[in-house]
């Protein structure tokens, strides 16, 4: 491995640097202003060396790693959710319990995984990233004890995580059986034509539902809700997004491969991986009708995207790979940065009473009245989510509907269209209570927000505005790429 | 820099009066409307005069680029360009110098209205849209101009909506003169289609290069044109719109359902004179259509009882006059009648206004009469209108009108029917404008309130204007050879009668002379019993006080079977079928959130259940 190989997973080394580092720090001071700036300072190292490395064309790192602009603008994408996450869980951390350096390791961690997610090229490199994100994961969900849920939601994330992964390892140990390899382009299927062996489909299926747990498609979707809802909402938010985000980048990269674009086009294949994208649609969304626990209501709807985007997976000839990759990426940063405003809302909210409380669509009623800046960036975000025009959201939307019409995937897009529907149904509700005028005498909103809180919910919007009205400004990153 | 500034002094005072609504006064509400006009006047005729000394008379002004469209191989940029020559130089006199006139009376008639501010702001509005139609340089800034003044048009109608009548109006008119819209949007389409072009220069002058007289694809788009043109001047078949507009306020009626909206479909066929010359079909249609308006209009105007609706028949008909002035290729002719009319019958209108208000809103001329010994100045100015109508020798009516009527004996796409059609009308003009001055200004007067006189300087200012402007509007003929040069080439000189004149200048006369006897009755001194006389008409009169029974007609053949398939699908099929679909969500809802029951054996079983059930199917 010579140095510029190495220069290329540089952000991934600052990131296990600053694990090793914060592990000293905490045995040297326990302080949780020091250890949350300290990750704050890591994280910001990292996304510099990101951003620097942009441009530099794709390099293997070992058989294991493999970094382009893809993995890069997917890795800011990680580090900026994260930052958020870690000022939100800031706020939140203020209200809980003495100190928590651990919370912080345990972020970094998380980081590290998905860092590594999006830049390996072999299914053992898959695997430890995967490993490292559930694991730091799993302490996270259940970091707050004193929450009602909380070890309870902890439990059934490890149990269930652990069952995937268990899975996936014995989809990947089929595939190694029919190949031998262990790399994402294996060379060994292509000679043999048209035919794919059995157990390699078995593999793939078995792999797939993997990857599926963590992207909570349908039928291994069960836990999102719960755990969403059982979780703090920074660590619901890391799931929501760094998590998501990660798995679906390295999803891609697996499927982007010459031999796995052939696999995919297999009929049997195609249909099962179809079967879940539609299934994941119409489940997810019809699921949170009615819904009136906020978080919950994310998480199904956390399906219902990752359903959507799946019909990127399915895309046939290798010449639309990189306006697929566009497409992802594009929705992927839509889908954070609503997700990200809505957690901030939440979070905010958390901090203004007790913490442990679900939020519900009730909490929300008439905010509009008291607090127009949080509703305005709910509306948005909410809107971006729906995929109304002039949102991120529907730019994202309509590049995802270009490319399944341009594939002719009709069911795909039939199912695309009524899931948006029935999506405007609980996401509309959502914001006509927020003008509600009923309950605006309650004094539960009346807590100011501080400086900072108004510029980042700002920001948000106008981020949020920014990316919907000129998509263009990072279409052509993109396009660049 | 002037040209490009004018229709924006009214879209400031517009965006004033609207922002500042409730902080102004009457006072500030009226300078701030009325003087963002003057400006607008003053600047008019400053552009009108340096236009004189342009080179090749045309003043162009490039805003900035709206829009760009490509069609394949070809790309045409629509810009934000206005286009200044002698026939949009007309145009914009007429606009803002009589809109000047009218802004001012408005702002003395308006006075008590509660929501003043909101005319005039509606008011400048529509000057704003009126500019950028006239002055657009390209059909796509045009139609957008065409489509504010039809806006404005809606919004003014129905400036009094708290009274039904004043709604449906409006929405007549906006809904009949959106039929003609669409169809000139259509013959738009096909024009960018065939020609790549949407500038207006251009077009004509691409029109002519690739097409031979006759060509199909310019017949096409003329018909289509014509479409839009016909709905926005009330001209047959989509005239029923302009009598019922006469639910909005006086000031309206005159500013734009007599000056300058109503004539728009006439400038928008002088304007593309280049296409329409290649199609001598076509401009044979105008003029029968322009000859029948005419005719209809004349005689509807002969039976109406109200003020109002006798002038908006009259308009009808003097535009008929303009579209047969531009069927016959007599193109300058029906631009100066364009003029002319604007003046006189912005002039009637206000006139017309005054006296209603002081009769305290009686628009039915049975219950007037004697109105000139009551009010002497108005009846003079109503006079000084109506012998402009009439075109009596001298008036600024009578030159246009005589213009018109000398092209189209010979004229290759008119003819000798339709010069005795124009005679005709101009007999019918007479005799309805002797009848509307007979029943109401002659006789005894029949109402019992006092006069309620509206005695305002700038009242009489404007009215005193478009009166001289009205009697001298003659010696103003504008020179448009040069926008016409190419397309009245065409005009033949066949041998006309030695007569044709002497009986177009005498017809006014014979109609003053007939009706003077045939209207004894109602001049008499002793009053007679109208309202008898108003429920025993005889069929053919009823036949024409509904305007021909065109609405009638329209009932019958549109409105009946639409609403009758409306009715039948009142309960909307495919809203049933869609909200079916809503339940059926529902209840798939209602089911799945079984499966989130907490339980984690139950979450890891559907896991394997889920992925057992997929490679089972795929086994199969």
């Amino acid at each position: 491995m010579d140095l510029l190989a190495l220069s290329m997973i540089i952000p991934q080394l600052i990131i296990a640097a600053g694990i090793v580092l914060a592990m000293l720090l905490v045995a040297w001071r326990r302080s949780q202003q020091l250890i949350a700036n300290f990750t704050l300072f890591i994280l910001i190292l990292s996304l510099v060396a990101t951003i620097n490395g942009f441009g530099v064309d794709k390099l293997s790192v070992t058989q294991l790693l493999a970094v382009d602009d893809y993995s890069r603008f997917a890795f800011i994408l990680v580090l900026s959710a994260t930052m958020i996450c870690l000022y939100l869980s800031k706020i939140m951390l203020k209200q809980v319990e003495d100190v928590h350096d651990e919370y912080y390791l345990l972020l970094l961690l998380v980081v590290l995984g998905a860092g590594i997610l999006v830049v390996s090229d072999h299914f053992a490199s898959l695997f430890l990233g995967f490993e490292l994100l559930s694991i730091a994961l799993v302490g996270l969900v259940g970091y707050c004890r004193k929450a009602p849920n909380a070890v309870e939601t902890g439990f059934k994330y490890l149990i269930l995580s652990a069952s995937a992964s268990s899975f996936m390892l014995l989809g990947i140990a089929f595939i190694y059986a029919q190949t031998g390899d262990l790399s994402f382009t294996q060379s060994s299927i292509e000679n043999t034509g048209l035919t794919i062996p059995l157990l390699y489909q078995i593999g793939f299926m078995l792999f797939f539902s993997g990857v599926a747990f963590k992207l909570s498609l349908v039928p291994f979707h069960f836990w999102t809700p719960d755990v969403y809802q059982g979780a703090s909402s920074p660590v619901a938010m890391l799931l929501a997004t760094v998590s998501k985000c990660a798995m679906f980048i390295v999803l891609l990269k697996c499927c982007y491969t010459a031999t796995n674009l052939a696999v995919l086009q297999h009929e049997k294949l195609f249909e099962f991986i179809s079967w879940i994208a539609i299934l994941s649609m119409i489940v997810g969304n019809s699921l949170a009708l009615k819904q009136q626990s906020i978080k919950r209501l994310l998480a199904y709807s956390s399906i219902a995207h990752m359903g959507y985007l799946l019909i990127v997976v399915l895309i046939s000839n290798s010449s639309g790979l990189n306006m697929a990759w566009q497409s992802v990426l594009f929705y992927l940063t839509a889908y954070l940065l609503a997700n990200a405003s809505i957690f901030t809302v939440i979070t905010l909210m958390d901090r203004d009473r007790d913490v442990y409380l679900d939020v519900t669509i009730n909490d929300w009623c008439g905010l509009f009245w008291q607090q127009p800046l949080k509703a305005c960036l709910l509306i948005f975000s909410l809107l971006s989510f729906a995929g109304i025009p002039l949102t991120a959201g529907f730019i994202g939307k309509f590049y995802l509907v270009s490319l399944a019409a341009n594939q002719s995937l009709w069911a795909l897009l039939a199912a695309l269209i009524i899931g948006s529907g029935i999506a405007l149904a609980y996401y509309l509700p959502v914001i006509f209570s927020l003008f509600s005028q009923d309950q605006v005498s309650d004094d539960k909103h009346t807590v100011s927000m501080s400086l900072l809180e108004k510029f980042v919910v700002t920001l948000f919007i106008f981020t949020g505005l920014a990316i919907g009205i000129f998509p263009d400004a990072i279409g052509s990153v993109l396009q660049a790429i | 820099m002037l040209l490009s500034l004018l229709p924006f002094y009214p879209l400031i005072s517009f965006l004033l009066i609207v922002l500042l609504k409730k902080q102004l006064s009457w006072w500030q509400t009226s300078v701030l409307s009325v003087g963002a006009m003057l400006i607008c006047a003053i600047t008019s005729l400053v552009l009108l005069n340096t236009l004189n000394q342009a080179p090749d008379g045309v003043i162009t002004s490039h805003l900035w680029r709206w829009f760009s469209l490509s069609d394949g191989d070809s790309f045409a940029s629509v810009n934000f360009s206005f286009y200044l020559d002698a026939l949009s130089a007309v145009m914009i006199c007429v606009v803002s110098c009589v809109g000047f006139l009218i802004h001012l009376f408005a702002a003395v008639y308006m006075k008590e209205d509660e929501n003043f501010s909101r005319f005039m702001a509606y008011m400048n509005l529509f000057i704003v849209a009126m500019l950028i139609l006239v002055l657009a340089d390209n059909l796509v800034l045009l139609y957008l101009g065409w489509e504010g003044v039809g806006l404005c048009s809606f919004l003014l109608i129905g400036f009094w909506y708290q009274e039904k009548a004043n709604v449906l109006a409006a929405r007549k008119a906006f809904i009949v003169t959106r039929i003609g819209d669409t169809s000139m949007a259509i013959g738009l389409f096909m024009l960018f289609n065939s020609l790549g072009s949407v500038n207006i220069v251009e077009v004509n002058e691409l029109a002519t290069a690739q097409w031979q007289v006759g060509n199909n694809d310019a017949y096409w788009i003329c018909l289509l044109l014509l479409g839009g043109a016909v709905g926005k001047s009330a001209q047959l078949p989509l005239q029923t719109w302009l009598p019922d507009a006469m639910a909005g306020p006086t000031p309206v009626s005159a500013l734009i359902h007599a000056a300058t909206m109503v004539t728009a479909g006439v400038y928008l066929i002088a304007r593309m004179n280049g296409l329409f010359i290649l199609s001598p079909q076509v401009m044979n249609y105008v003029a029968w259509i322009g000859a029948s308006t005419l005719l209809l209009a004349g005689f509807a105007a002969l039976v109406q009882s109200d003020i109002k609706r006798v002038l908006a028949y009259s308009t009808m008909s003097q535009i008929g006059y303009m579209m047969l002035a531009l069927g016959a290729g007599a193109w300058s002719a029906g631009i100066f009648h364009l003029m002319t009319h604007a003046f006189f019958k912005a002039l009637l209108f206000l006139t017309a206004g005054a006296i209603i208000y002081a009769l305290h809103h009686q628009q039915n001329i049975f219950k007037m009469g004697g109105v000139l010994k009551r009010l002497p100045f108005e009846s003079g100015l109503f006079i000084i209108g109506l012998i402009c109508l009439m075109a009596l020798p001298g008036t600024s009516g009578f030159f246009s009108k005589e213009a018109i009527i000398a092209h189209l004996w010979s004229s290759p796409t008119a003819g000798q029917a339709l010069w005795w059609c124009a005679i005709l009308g101009a007999l019918l003009t007479s005799i309805y404008s002797c009848r509307l001055f007979f029943i109401a200004f002659l006789s005894k007067e029949r109402f019992s309130h006092q006069v309620e006189n509206l005695s305002s300087v700038g009242l009489k200012i404007s009215l005193i204007t478009l009166a001289v402007l009205s009697l001298v509007g003659g010696f103003l003929a504008p020179d448009l050879s040069t926008v016409f040069a190419k397309a009245s080439q065409e005009v033949s000189h066949m041998v006309e009668p030695q007569w044709l004149h002497a009986v177009a200048i005498a017809t006014p006369i014979i109609g003053i002379v007939f009706s003077w006897f045939y209207f004894s009755k109602y001049r008499s001194v002793e009053p007679m019993n109208y309202q008898k006389a108003e429920q025993n008409q005889n069929p053919i009169v009823r036949f024409c006080f509904s305007g021909l029974g065109f609405d009638r007609l329209y009932e019958i053949l549109l409105i009946k079977p639409f609403v009758a398939i409306a009715r039948l699908n009142k309960r909307d099929v495919v809203d049933q079928l869609v909200m079916s679909l809503t339940w059926y969500i529902g209840l798939w809802r209602d089911v799945l959130v079984y499966s989130q029951n907490g339980l984690m054996r139950w979450y890891a079983a559907a896991f394997a259940i889920g992925l057992v059930c997929f490679i089972g199917g795929w086994l199969l």
